[in-house]
């Protein structure tokens, strides 16, 4: 018995102990093999050889069937077992095997190793196959021929299952069947994560596709999360739960793969963005090489009519499921051509309220305000390469419902998509044109901005903070800087307090389509080449022209009161026009008709001029006009009745006006302020910028400054002259005792000529005691600014130290404890001093 | 000090010393008029109540996830009582800790073969302030802590020469009935248990061989394999198969030697823990080092008179060949194996190999074994005295007596925060209850900053109900997260004395106050700050 026991013991320490240390650190995470070059779906059905069959009974009939055929190399072999002694005898593949009982192995290159088994049977009266790939790697799936049974010794548990309703052939009946997948591991992860989950037995992912409408036609594939462990810890931020749904007014059916092995379902892996979801039976694509399965399920994207949904959040049996993230990715056919190119895609990109992905690592999950960007992007020209893009930002909650035969997703219903994003008001809106356009099978993604995602320093931004911090509160102003720069070629224009629906227009300047309320834009022509567009006067339509070189404005046209200036090539031209800025106004395009209207407005309307040659879109223009050759005008801005801007005048200028437009023109050359009221125009010699400082105060509440108390530095920067400065850089020091230092900054974007801005910081000092407090103007500024707008003033303050609570008030907790229990804390001590006493004194006489 | 000599009755002394942890309670919970709080303690009822509530050992809702030991306990009490868990949980549980105290006693004497030093020691191991804040928490420590050291006698006796089979037989089935109930408790807890057994047999191993030596105590020990394999499989078993929701610690966790760092130190993770940095603890704790240093003077104590006394039990065995009893030859190796888990615990989150800094609970382990050797040192000390003339005697004795008074009163400003000397306060005021309930009623879909730390975020987890209206507070740094600032009389007392600013609340209206707690609403400043 004992010696039994010390066995057991010794094979627990030799064998169980390991096998512990290992299974501790057992999720081992591997991470990232070089994807192998993706090849295109052939369309060549794979060639056979020769059919031979073999009795291995002696029973008389045939017990496997030998397939030589190509499959994956010129030289491949498939063997099929029979199970159920049913194998006929035949010099045809098709009558000699079956996908009800038989096992199948699949060798690549006929060296008598398989690369994946499948072992066809009937359960439940479903048409069921088990599929069994590499598990550990080697390329091979190991198994034994035990009389002429098949045993897969590879792994104890397939890879993947499959089930139908419907007999596996002929194949065209497959298009209606409902079929299910399971997976163990992850087909899609690559074998990090994949590797870990493969092999252990439990189903991590289940696929199911369906018909939804019951045409008998598939129109739907759900796949989604079932494993505990993913389910409840996201560990590789998967998509939790997709959605593939088709939505067409005539289905289409699906067409089998002509290069199926034998099995409907098993094809080689392929690069599966040449066609689309549904287009093809669902399939099992097998990594030949490496003998693993690389997908299962409906392949293929996107469509050209109908939706996906991928969600983080998983998607649960007879409930109605909130779903995040792409919630719906919706592609229309709007020029009705089923060229299998969408001429609209629209991405909801979600974020339920409280979502745990959303917005960023700091804030995530803790933001009840749900949110919602709709990326709206079109075709215009049908090319198959997105032109337009609308960028909707709102924080929208979606609460309408779409049924499905045993669950529902809280998503937009696909013909709702188009009103519902026309028919509401966003808080941010967005309008990119691309017009060097390029495919991309999710709208135009890859390039240009979106509501969280600038462009700045050549790069991506992402997040900006626009619907992550701004919209959600989290920040007082938006980040207006990441939305000043953009790839070459396209144009952006944005608004980030929209409240509208999104509507755009045809300027009648510039002939391009612009967002209508835009506060800002810009295009970029090329390296360090800029146009910038400006709303400043913050109505419906772009009234500021620039274009910028190297960072240096080098011809501005504006747009207000009917008086158009441009300022380029050494001359300045004012022309007075009543024409409407826009030739005509619209929403996106949401149907054919729609499309087709925009097409011809955009055709009728084309302009024949680069997009900076501002002077011939003042030229189309007809009007009383003014030109001054050797001048230029600088600081235009718009003032409470009318606009102003500084014009320089260079020597042997020329000027003439039409006398209609009474404009006054300088005789001598110099530096002018124009100005124009709406009805009369005045001009008078500039004077340079004459900046102060005041009402320069640390305000003190009654009882004088304490430390750590809130108070306020103020100040007023007044201009003396009659040029306006512009981000003028002010800051605060202050600097206190025991080094204590703090640097309080603001930028003023507009100190006008003749006038003044308060500014006003919060500030709590550190410490008591006397501190240096110091505003000055330009701080910070290089040498951009001029000495007139550097200037310092400075003071000392004394601030008192902010009185503690007394001992008192901690013991008795603002006089809540009462004494009691001061006599308890006198037992305890009193106890422990007697136990000790007791102890001491009895153990010295004991021992 | 002969062991097993003659000692004093410890009936009396074992009776004295329940009546001062009884005291301490008292003392601990009417510090703040009985609203004394903390996660661990809420995390319990939570996880107690959907226990009872689901009938289940591991409820759906959320179940407790290092074992389920303490919950069931709970359930078991609410069923017989009638009682509701929250009350058990508040008025019940904080004296139970008394059961330890006779556990302590036969746990020490057991280990040391001697009454008296198993009295002193149990005496010491309530002054101890760390092992006190854990058992005086309505926590599972209590339970845990139990079965550690029903473990600690149970092996002892089963070293113990002079048993015959069937004893020791009984010895070890209880031994490992009460390591399932330690695992069942808190199986992280339990594992670091086990790799310290582990520890102890590698290290007698080693020396064994090194010196060739073939001892009854060595040769006992060697059987301490066993115990480990034994004890990691229960472990293995336990959070792999019998109780999944253990196994959520390794799911927060990315990498292996985290994974193994919780197993093998019994650490969490921060997801699971809610102090803050441990290594920042003084600074962010006390208001003087030297305040730390006093509140914590019987770690110090016991150190040193711990490794003291090991030192010279190490001597004798290397220098003068002398044999240890097995039990304390256990003893003795214990002692090392815990001190270097705990020093490899530490350095390894120093040098930043965990990527989760994780919160070691180690340091009670090693005090556990620690003040059994230092008692011993104390009794030796005393057993010395018996030469000397009475004058110094009384001296020694009165000296004696003063320091576990003073020790006593140091532990409990210790383990009670006392807030004359400590800024983490675990306490409240009833005004921030209402307002808390008030706010989890007339506030949504918002986030509240309710400090710099967790102690109004505590309350809120205990009273606010702020899910349903889709709140939460958010504390530290975050403020901009927040539309609203809870304000009271404690949080600015405690910014006061911190050198702490509060949010500028000179902007925000004022949308309730009761005196000592406002809530102040951030004026918005854009259409989404709302």
């Amino acid at each position: 018995m004992y010696r039994s026991c010390v066995k057991i013991s010794r094979l627990l320490y030799l064998k169980l102990l390991p096998l512990l240390v290992v299974l501790t650190y057992g999720f081992v995470e591997v991470v990232g093999v070089a994807a192998d070059a993706l090849v295109e779906v052939p369309d060549d059905p794979i060639l056979v050889f020769g059919v031979t069959q073999q009795d291995l009974n002696g029973d008389g009939g045939p017990d496997v069937t030998q397939i030589d055929c190509a499959f994956a190399t010129g030289s491949d072999r498939v063997l099929v077992y029979d199970q159920m002694e049913n194998m006929q005898t035949g010099s045809g593949w098709e009558e000699a095997t079956d996908f009800t009982d038989d096992v199948w192995v699949f060798d690549v290159g006929a060296d008598g190793t398989a690369q994946l088994i499948v072992d066809s049977e009937m359960v439940d009266e479903l048409y069921t196959a088990f599929i069994y790939d590499d598990v550990d790697g080697d390329g091979q799936v190991s198994y034994a021929l035990v009389g002429h049974r098949i045993v897969v010794s590879e792994s104890s548990s397939w890879t993947v299952k499959v089930q139908s309703d419907r007999p596996w052939s002929p194949s065209d009946e497959l298009s209606g069947a409902r079929l299910e997948f399971w997976v163990d591991g992850n087909t899609e992860l690559g074998p990090g994560i994949a590797g870990v989950l493969k092999g252990d037995g439990l189903v991590d992912w289940q696929y199911e596709i369906g018909d939804r409408n019951g045409d008998d036609i598939n129109d739907y594939q759900l796949r989604r999360v079932v494993s505990p462990t993913l389910t409840r810890y996201n560990l590789a931020n998967l998509h939790k739960s997709a959605l593939w749904s088709q939505v067409v007014a005539v289905a289409r059916q699906p067409t089998p793969y002509a290069n199926s092995v034998f099995w409907p379902l098993i094809v080689g892996k392929h690069y599966y963005e040449d066609y689309r979801y549904f287009d093809h039976l669902p399939a099992i694509a097998v990594d030949w090489t490496n003998g693993v399965v690389d997908r299962v399920g409906t392949l293929g994207y996107p469509i050209e009519e109908g939706y996906h949904i991928y969600s983080r959040l998983p998607c649960e049996k007879d409930a109605v499921n909130a779903a995040n993230f792409e919630n719906p990715m919706a592609y229309f056919d709007m020029a009705n051509d089923r060229d299998g190119w969408p001429e609209l895609q629209v991405r909801f990109n979600v974020a339920v309220s409280r979502d745990p992905y959303f917005p960023g690592y700091q804030y995530a999950g803790a933001i009840g305000t749900p949110n919602l960007e709709v990326n709206y992007s079109w075709d215009q020209d049908n090319d198959n390469r997105w032109d337009y893009k609308f960028n909707l930002g709102a924080n929208y909650g979606i609460n309408e419902v779409v049924e499905f035969p045993d669950f529902a997703i809280k998503s937009v219903p696909y013909d709702e998509i188009v009103p519902w994003v026309m028919g509401r008001t966003w808080d941010v809106a967005m309008l990119v044109f691309d017009s060097r356009p390029s495919p991309d099978s999710e709208g135009m993604f890859g390039k240009g901005w979106m509501i969280d995602r600038g462009y700045a320093k050549a790069k991506v931004v992402e997040p900006s903070g626009l619907s992550s911090g701004y919209l959600m509160g989290l920040a007082d102003r938006p980040p207006t800087e990441y939305y000043q720069d953009i790839q070459e070629g396209m144009r952006g224009e944005y608004s980030f307090q929209y409240f509208d629906m999104p509507k755009m227009y045809l300027s009648a300047l510039d002939r391009q389509l612009h967002l209508s309320g835009a506060q800002s834009g810009v295009r970029k022509l090329g390296a360090g080449h800029y146009l910038r567009y400006a709303n400043l006067d913050h109505d419906a339509y772009l009234d500021q022209w620039q274009e910028e070189r190297d960072g240096y404005v080098t011809k501005q046209l504006n747009a207000s009161g009917g008086i158009y200036v441009y300022s380029g090539s050494g001359s300045v031209h004012v022309k007075q026009s009543d024409l409407a800025p826009a030739l005509f106004e619209t929403q996106p395009p949401g149907n054919n008709d729609e499309w087709l209207r925009l097409d011809a407005q955009l055709k009728a309307n084309q302009m024949d001029a680069a997009p900076e040659d501002f002077a011939v879109m003042l030229g189309q223009i007809a009007g009383h006009e003014a030109r001054i050759r050797g001048a230029a005008t600088r600081d235009y801005r718009i003032t409470a009745a009318g606009f102003r801007f500084v014009l320089e005048l260079e020597e042997g200028f020329t000027a003439q006006a039409d006398p209609e437009l009474r404009m006054p023109l300088p005789e001598a050359p110099g530096t002018y302020l124009i100005e124009y009221d709406g009805a009369v125009w005045s001009l008078q010699p500039a004077t340079p910028v004459a900046l102060r400082v005041d009402n320069f105060q640390v305000n003190a509440p009654d009882g004088g400054l304490l430390a750590l108390d809130w108070t306020t530095v103020d100040a007023v920067i007044a201009n003396e002259g009659l040029e306006d400065v512009r981000d003028l850089p002010v800051c605060a020091t202050l600097s206190g005792p025991d080094e204590q230092s703090a640097v309080l900054t603001n930028t003023i974007a507009l100190v006008p000529g003749e006038g003044s801005v308060s500014v006003a910081w919060d500030w709590a000092p550190a410490v008591a005691g006397t501190w240096t407090v110091r505003v000055e103007t330009g701080c910070d500024a290089g040498s951009d600014l001029p000495a007139a707008v550097r200037i310092v003033q400075g003071r000392q303050i004394e601030v008192e130290a902010c009185p503690e609570p007394a001992a008192t008030w901690f013991l008795s907790l603002g006089g809540r404890i009462p004494d009691s229990v001061w006599l308890l804390l006198a037992g305890v001590i009193m106890l422990a001093g007697s136990l000790t006493f007791f102890w001491t004194r009895e153990s010295s006489k004991a021992l | 000090m002969r062991p097993g000599g003659a000692a004093p009755t410890p009936r009396i002394y074992l009776a004295l010393l329940a009546a001062f942890v009884v005291l301490v309670v008292l003392y601990v919970n009417g510090r703040y008029d009985w609203t004394w709080v903390n996660d661990d303690a809420i995390v319990l009822t939570k996880t107690s109540r959907n226990v009872y509530v689901e009938a289940t050992l591991s409820p759906k809702s959320k179940a407790y996830q290092f074992g389920f030991a303490y919950p069931a306990v709970n359930t078991f009490m609410a069923q017989i009582t009638g009682q509701p868990i929250e009350g058990l949980q508040d008025y019940v549980q904080p004296f139970l800790v008394v059961v330890l105290v006779p556990l302590s006693f036969i746990a020490f004497r057991g280990i040391t073969g001697s009454t008296a030093t198993g009295v002193l020691a149990a005496l010491l191991l309530f002054l101890q302030p760390e092992f006190l804040f854990e058992v005086l928490r309505s926590s599972h420590a209590k339970v845990t802590w139990s079965m550690a050291l029903a473990m600690v006698f149970l092996l002892s006796r089963s070293l113990t020469p002079g048993h015959g089979r069937p004893r020791i037989a009984v010895w070890v089935i209880l031994f490992y009935l009460a390591a399932f109930a330690a695992i069942s408790s808190n199986s992280f807890f339990a594992s670091s248990y086990v790799f310290g057994l582990a520890l102890v047999f590698a290290g007698t191993r080693v020396a064994a061989s090194l010196r060739r030596y073939e001892g009854d105590a060595y040769a006992r020990l060697g059987r301490l394999w066993l115990v480990v394999v034994s004890c990691l499989v229960l472990v293995f078993v336990f959070i792999f198969y019998l109780y999944e929701p253990a196994l959520t610690q390794f799911r927060f966790l990315k990498h292996e030697l985290d994974k193994l760092a919780v197993l093998l130190f019994g650490a969490e993770s921060e997801g699971a823990a809610t102090l803050a940095n441990p290594y920042a603890y003084v600074g962010g704790t006390w208001t003087s080092f030297g305040v730390y240093l006093f509140v914590s003077s019987a770690n110090w104590l016991v150190l040193v008179l711990s490794f003291g006394r090991w030192l010279a039990l190490g001597w004798h065995q290397v220098r003068h060949h002398q044999t240890l009893a097995p039990q304390r030859a256990l003893l003795w190796w214990l002692y090392p194996a815990f001190a270097l888990l705990l020093a490899t615990a530490v350095a390894l989150d120093f040098l930043g190999l965990l990527s989760t800094n994780l919160q070691v609970r180690l340091f009670p382990h090693l005090m556990v074994f620690a003040l059994p050797l230092a008692a011993e040192a104390i009794v030796g000390l005393v057993g010395a005295s018996r030469g000397w003339r009475p004058n110094t005697t009384r001296a020694l004795v009165g000296v004696f007596s003063l320091t576990g008074a003073v020790l006593a009163l140091a532990a409990v400003f210790k383990v009670s925060n006392e807030p004359l000397l400590s800024d983490w306060w675990a306490f409240y005021l009833p005004e921030e209850r209402r307002a808390v309930e008030w706010i989890g009623e007339n506030v949504h879909n918002n986030n509240v900053w309710t400090g710099y730390d967790r102690r109004l975020a505590i309350l809120v987890d205990w009273y606010g109900d702020w899910s349903s209206g889709r709140m939460e507070s958010v504390v530290g740094n975050r403020m901009s997260a927040a539309r609203y600032a809870l304000l009271t009389s404690l949080t600015e007392g405690r910014a006061l004395r911190r050198g702490e600013t509060l949010p500028n609340v000179d902007p925000y209206q004022r949308v309730y106050d009761t005196g000592s707690v406002q809530l102040y609403y951030s004026r918005p400043l854009t259409p989404y700050q709302r």
